[in-house]
């Protein structure tokens, strides 16, 4: 599962456009072998999602 | 004054090391105030040779008149003359096979073979673009995302954040949709480095090959 699918997961609420250029999400991956995170979480109403949260999803 | 004289009437003025000796036997500076020509011989040699500007700032380099008059000028303005030595050119590619994207997340786009790279500016390890030579630099930027009917976008990143959107395409789920983009960027010469990311709504794999994503760019002026 990735991080995208968990953070979605986690908030159903979410669509792509949160995730676009222009939305309040941004999950990247450097391919640097570390993996996807979360570079930028401006998102008005849900809070960014904790490590433990992310673990169980 | 008007001087014309070629090469063969310095002979006597050539010391034992073969140097020119200036006009009186010492090492100093010939100076003429009138308004015409030195003529030396064919193919001279001038060792460090400083050419001042006339009172407009201008130097003016004549090549021999062939269909034509044939004039380099050098603008009142201070610069580099760029030459194909300090202008590097870049073009790099993917070349293991395809790259899985997943969903929602800019991810950087491996480019690991290069094709060529003039000045050693472009990083196979890291991705990374990072120009040696202070400037103004077009970019290009492409890859190709598979079949799928999503929403893909292919970015230029500077010193590590999103620069230049490319193009947004939208694939039928038939044919191969890829997405690029180009843009004139400037770089400092010494930090300033560039990569290139791609975003989609839903997971892909890029086409890993050299037509099929590929990085590449060369300066355009200097700074």
């Amino acid at each position: 599962m990735t991080l995208h699918e968990k953070i979605v997961a986690l908030y159903p609420s979410l669509t792509d456009a949160d995730f676009n250029i222009k939305g309040t999400i941004t999950l990247q991956n450097d391919s640097d072998g570390k993996g996807d995170y979360i570079a930028k979480w401006e998102h008005p109403t849900l809070a960014r999602p904790t490590e433990e949260q992310l673990k169980l999803n | 004054m008007t001087q014309a004289f070629n090469l063969s009437q310095f002979a006597n003025n050539v010391n034992s090391s073969g140097v020119a000796q200036a006009a009186g036997g010492g090492t100093g500076t010939t100076t003429s105030t009138g308004s015409g020509s030195v003529v030396l011989g064919n193919n001279p040699t001038i060792t460090n040779p400083i050419l001042a500007g006339s009172t407009s700032g201008n130097i003016t380099l004549a090549v021999p008149s062939v269909a034509g008059t044939n004039t380099a000028t050098f603008p009142a303005s201070t610069g580099t003359v760029m030459v194909s030595g300090n202008m590097p050119a870049f073009s790099a590619y993917q070349n293991n096979g395809g790259q899985s994207i997943a969903s929602g997340t800019y991810t950087k786009i491996i480019i690991d073979t290069k094709e060529f790279d003039t000045a050693s500016c472009f990083n196979t390890s890291t991705y990374r673009f990072t120009p040696l030579v202070a400037g103004y630099y077009q970019l290009n930027w492409y890859t190709d995302m598979g079949a799928y009917t999503s929403r893909y976008t292919a970015f230029l990143y500077k010193n590590g954040a999103l620069y230049k959107s490319g193009t947004s395409n939208i694939g039928n789920g038939t044919n191969t949709t890829g997405t690029g983009g180009s843009s004139i960027v400037y770089a400092n010469g010494s930090t300033d480095y560039f990569e290139m990311y791609v975003q989609g709504n839903n997971a892909a794999t890029t086409g890993g090959n050299s037509s099929s994503t590929y990085f590449n760019g060369a300066m355009v002026r200097s700074a």
